[in-house]
């Protein structure tokens, strides 16, 4: 794992760890409402905790000392993050909790029990009634205990991760992603509180707080809290990130609809698969599906201010740091990190400078743009907070297109001739094929995924292979003869079980079975007979993508289907060629190519002849396998394909 | 030496170690020096070309390799004058040494004071990860030192009893350097010795003994944008004690010696003292800078390495005069040795998260215990000449450990692992040219 990656976690723990110093009431838990079942998500709360500002000093000796207490036991509470025992975080925040609490309402203004208290108020999220209700039940579908579910490694102490085991999509029925987006939420006011009062704590200069860990004094000051605050508006940024879009994936409450995809090897009934037509609903123009929920629309928008105020509590650390540097070490000795010019210095004076001066450059720019390169010397504009603006999902960018209706699916649009014979690439071969597979998943039910392949042998008739490796191997090879738009099946080889019987055999071997395959009749649209001679329609490339959809332009007049599009063109001379860029701008039509502002310099021109070529080069040069057969000492020197 | 005449000698010899050579394990070290000098009268004018080559590795999840390859040229003047002698050298490394010798009118009483002045290249430190998708993954490293050598000698010579005791400190300024990685030292030596040799009939009896004592602050520090941060620090200490008595004719000798020494690195609890610091480490960046708060990890460590060895044997170099200008000295040796060497480790991983702390020990303890013999063949030829030049020598030696039982044991231990002992074969696995503890030289000396 690299340290950005490490870091991030990091930064999270960080914001769990401060849990430490405790609360009784938990307001920010009382102030979250009940998930309701109409509602997919949790509302966002106004959580805004009126702190005065300053800091006070707690007066009495001893509440000193219970403070002093409190602040141990909040080490402890970090050691239990550390060791990645949740039961003893649970418990050891819950008993500081009430403590500070009571500190904290009899000195409101000390910031020394609010930073206790800031503390809690995130170790409350370990105690969250509904996130600890949605692991529950995800431990129980699981089969797991919670403390498998939760892996801690020695690495990444604060790094608390589920270690899910997923085997099927039944394990996940009525676990809902907006179940666990409202569990989510729920933490959002937490954090909330957690900023109101970090606020007030990192805008004073002269507070510090001053822990003993490990025998070591470590004093906690701007240059401290000021990162943390960032830290919560990271955590809140992304938290409201996750929460706010609709990525709901499940068909009423299932998921049945991806086991369904399995059945895809059967070569045919796309328009009746579930899987197929979930998706087709999902990517719907009218779907919601990655849309964001109207409830937090005001809360995603505001995801880029919260980025600033974290960029900007970052500087207000570092800056904090120039000034103490100027004193040398005389109040940063026991700092977490010192600013200095010599050795005894984690960070010198110049770095952090620089370091200032590039999150000024950002915050600049989040509003404005970043040139990002995306080839050789060349860059286009990304505009961050456009992004956040855009609450109606990323549908609305696809091309123009209307999905066909299902019944034509199987009519083959465009991209296709007609023959006399049924070539490799007929529709019918694909249809013929299904016949087979479907026959047979009909008479073992039992039969897992099927892979079914076949060709010609003369105009009127073929082979088509079948091979099952599960739960048991099946072989089966059955020749098709084809007599107008009809079509007779023998099975030819059919054998089960022991793989040696099906290569050792000169002859055909078929084991006892009663399968059979009835005759069939290819569909009308890929066979027509007229004037008693029989044509059947052959895709120029391939023939396995049926007639879903078509581009259309602004105006919803056809440009072209996608079986046109996948199977290429022929020019004037009937050669046949694929798209060119030049042509797709013409009937691949994009609503707004600067994706609602995201790129504010894109124009159809640019994103035709610069930024989509540029993106699709590095994948074409690795798909070009010509390369094999174009270079003759690479063809002749590798002994296997010399072979 | 004769006086009021002028006397040249040349001088070409080279030799070579090669005390490892696995896949993961590497040492070895090769030599070869030209010198020359000549005396008229009371005056003597030396000088000398020095090439060496030491390189060794250490491969585990990461590659750590050293290399100190040197060409170094040095002239001297040395005069001796009735009761005082002087001696003035220059290197190119740079160095320059200057001594002063007072003696009695037969040297039967001298004493010698040395100081020397330089600096050093000690060597390229070079680490790569394994992995180079880590944040840093290649370091490359110069040790530079810049060096006083102080010492003095003391000996008597009478009646065939040749007594001389040495005294000898070197110490290292740091010295910043303008590289990303430096390495550099705080460092002092003492070195003593003393010899005691009497002249039977014959027979030569010598008594020798050294002692040293070191004391090293390493620090590996990185140096961006006039900006130096310490990422490394190793206080070594180390002592030394080489005692050898040795009996010895023309035909043959018997040798006895024995080495104790000890090595240790402690580790230190204060800030900016810890053994490794990759925070320090990584490249200036917003990464960096947030590293301190949220994700701070230290390493301490404490080493010993303690080294006992012992020889005894001996050798058997019959001269043939083959001519009488000619003869030829084949030698044969053999000794016995044995060595009982302990290392330990101590390794304590600190974690800071904000105020979160975790701290881990790890523990390895290995012991090598080894017997066996060291066998060496060797020959020297002399050959004298009525005319210039006045003679030519050549020798040639070359020895091998051969190792009789060798046993390595590991022990390890965590916080989380009980403490687990593996045993390990240690053999010495051949490869190239030379077997593994394999020594050899040879030298040419020609007089005019």
């Amino acid at each position: 794992m690299n340290l950005s990656k490490k870091l991030l976690i990091g930064a999270f723990g960080a914001m769990s760890l401060l849990a430490a110093c405790g609360d009784s009431g938990s307001s920010a838990e009382d102030n979250n409402p009940a998930s309701t079942s109409t509602e997919p998500t949790a509302n966002p709360v106004e959580t805004k905790v009126e702190v005065a500002a300053g800091c006070a000093e707690i007066t009495d000796e001893a509440d000193k000392a219970a403070m002093q207490q409190a602040k141990n036991n909040i080490t402890d509470v970090y050691k239990a993050f550390g060791e990645g025992s949740l039961e003893n975080v649970q418990a050891l925040s819950a008993s500081t909790k009430a403590t500070i609490k009571g500190i904290l309402d009899k000195y409101p203004g000390s910031c020394e029990a609010q930073l206790g208290y800031v503390a809690t108020i995130i170790s409350d999220i370990v105690n969250n009634k509904q996130i600890n209700d949605f692991l529950d039940t995800l431990y129980t579908r699981n089969g797991q205990s919670k403390s498998s579910l939760l892996s801690n490694d020695f690495e990444n102490p604060s790094k608390i991760s589920l270690d899910l085991n997923i085997e099927s999509s039944e394990k996940l029925r009525g676990i809902l992603v907006s179940d666990a987006q409202s569990a989510l939420a729920s933490a959002i006011p937490s954090i909330d509180s957690a900023i109101s009062y970090m606020t007030n704590i990192a805008n004073d200069d002269a507070f510090t707080c001053s822990y003993t860990v490990n025998d070591r004094t470590v004093e906690l000051d701007r240059g401290e809290f000021a990162p943390v605050l960032a830290a919560l508006y990271v955590a809140k940024a992304t938290l409201t990130s996750y929460v706010s879009v609709n990525l709901n994936f499940d068909d009423n409450g299932s998921y049945a609809w991806i086991d369904s995809l399995e059945t895809l090897d059967r070569k045919w009934n796309y328009s009746e698969n579930a899987g197929i037509k979930h998706l087709t609903k999902m990517l719907d123009q009218n779907s919601k599906f990655t849309s964001v929920h109207e409830a937090w629309k005001s809360e995603y928008k505001n995801i880029p201010n919260m980025i600033d105020s974290a960029l900007f509590y970052v500087q207000f650390g570092l800056q904090y740091g120039l000034e103490e540097a100027k004193n040398g070490l005389a109040t940063q000795e026991n700092d977490l990190y010192i600013v200095g010019n010599d050795e005894t210095a984690d960070l010198s004076t110049a770095d952090a400078q620089k370091i200032i001066d590039s999150l000024s450059y950002i915050r600049s720019k989040l509003n404005t743009g970043f040139e990002i390169p995306f080839a050789d010397g060349k860059t286009i504009k990304i505009n961050p907070t456009k992004w956040y603006q855009n609450t109606d999902g990323v549908l609305k960018f696809l091309p123009y297109y209307v999905m066909n209706d299902m019944s034509k699916w199987d009519s083959p649009d465009g991209g296709f001739y007609w023959s006399t014979a049924v070539e490799d690439e007929a529709y019918a071969q694909r249809y013929m094929q299904h016949v087979v597979a479907e026959s047979y998943a009909n008479f073992n039910t039992s039969a897992g995924s099927i892979e079914i392949s076949g060709w010609d042998d003369d105009e009127t008739t073929g082979t088509i292979f079948m091979d099952i490796y599960e739960p048991e191997r099946v072989s089966a090879r059955v020749e098709y003869a084809v007599t107008g738009c009809t079509v007779n099946f023998t099975i030819i080889n059919y054998a089960e079980g022991d793989l040696y019987q099906f290569y050792d055999s000169d002859d055909p071997i078929v084991a006892t079975t009663n399968w059979t395959i009835a005759p069939a009749t290819i569909p009308e649209g890929m066979c027509k007979t007229e004037n008693g001679v029989t044509q059947y329609a052959v895709a120029y490339r391939e023939n396995e993508v049926p007639n879903i959809l078509y581009f259309t332009d602004a105006k919803g007049n056809k440009t072209v289907s996608l079986q046109e599009l996948v199977n290429g063109k022929l020019d004037a001379d009937g050669e046949l060629s694929s798209y060119s860029y030049e042509d797709l701008r013409n009937i691949i039509i994009l609503p707004d190519v600067t994706f609602g502002g995201v790129f504010p310099d894109m124009t159809v021109d640019f994103f035709w002849d610069e930024f989509l070529p540029a993106l699709m080069e590095d994948e074409e040069e690795e798909d070009d396998w010509d390369y094999y057969y174009d270079d003759d000492d690479y063809y002749y020197n590798d002994p296997y394909l010399y072979e | 030496m004769v006086y009021g005449e002028i006397s040249t000698q040349g001088l070409a010899q080279c030799g070579g170690l090669f005390l490892l050579d696995s896949e993961t394990k590497k040492l070895s070290g090769t030599y070869c020096r030209i010198a020359d000098s000549t005396q008229i009268d009371k005056y003597k004018a030396t000088a000398s070309l020095t090439h060496y080559q030491i390189s060794g590795l250490w491969k585990d999840d990461w590659e750590l390799s050293f290399k100190s390859n040197e060409t170094i040229g040095s002239a001297g003047l040395a005069a001796d004058f009735k009761n005082i002698g002087y001696s003035i050298a220059a290197s190119s490394t740079p160095s320059l040494t200057a001594s002063i010798t007072a003696h009695t009118d037969h040297s039967g009483l001298y004493a010698t004071a040395l100081l020397e002045r330089g600096s050093y290249e000690l060597a390229n430190i070079i680490w790569n990860s394994e992995n180079e998708e880590d944040d840093v993954n290649h370091i490359n490293a110069l040790w530079k030192t810049e060096y006083i050598r102080k010492g003095m000698t003391i000996g008597a010579n009478y009646k065939g009893n040749d007594f001389n005791a040495h005294l000898e400190q070197i110490s290292t300024t740091p010295k910043n350097r303008t590289r990303e990685y430096f390495a550099k030292d705080s460092t002092q030596i003492w070195i003593w010795n003393s010899r005691y040799a009497h002249q039977f009939k014959q027979s030569l009896l010598e008594l020798s003994y050294t002692g040293a004592s070191v004391d090293v602050n390493l620090f590996g520090n990185t140096y961006r944008d006039n900006s130096t941060k310490r990422f490394l620090y190793l206080p070594i200490e180390a002592n030394l004690h080489y005692g050898d008595i040795r009996w010895e004719t023309s035909l043959f000798g018997l040798e006895a010696r024995g080495l104790k020494t000890d090595f240790h690195i402690s580790k230190n609890h204060k800030r900016f003292f810890e053994t490794l610091a990759p925070n320090r480490l990584l490249p200036t960046s917003l990464t960096q800078t947030l590293s301190f708060s949220f994700l701070q990890q230290n390493y301490l460590i404490d080493a010993d390495l303690d080294i006992a060895a012992g020889t005894f044997g001996g050798h058997f170099s019959p001269t043939f005069n083959v001519t009488t200008h000619l003869s030829v000295t084949p030698k044969v040796e053999i000794h016995g040795y044995y060595t009982y060497d302990e290392l330990g480790i101590d390794k304590t991983t600190e974690q800071t998260t904000f105020i979160a702390y975790k701290g881990y020990d790890e523990s390895w303890f290995w012991t090598f215990e080894s017997f066996g013999a060291i066998t060496g063949l060797g020959f020297s030829l002399e050959k004298k000449f009525e005319s210039i030049p006045n003679s030519l020598s050549l020798e040639w030696n070359a020895a091998q450990i051969i190792p009789f039982k060798t046993e390595l044991h590991e022990h390890s231990k965590s916080d989380s692992e009980p403490a687990s002992s593996q045993k390990k074969s240690a053999g010495s696995s051949s490869s190239g040219i030379f077997k593994n503890g394999f020594a050899t030289h040879l030298g040419i000396a020609i007089q005019f």
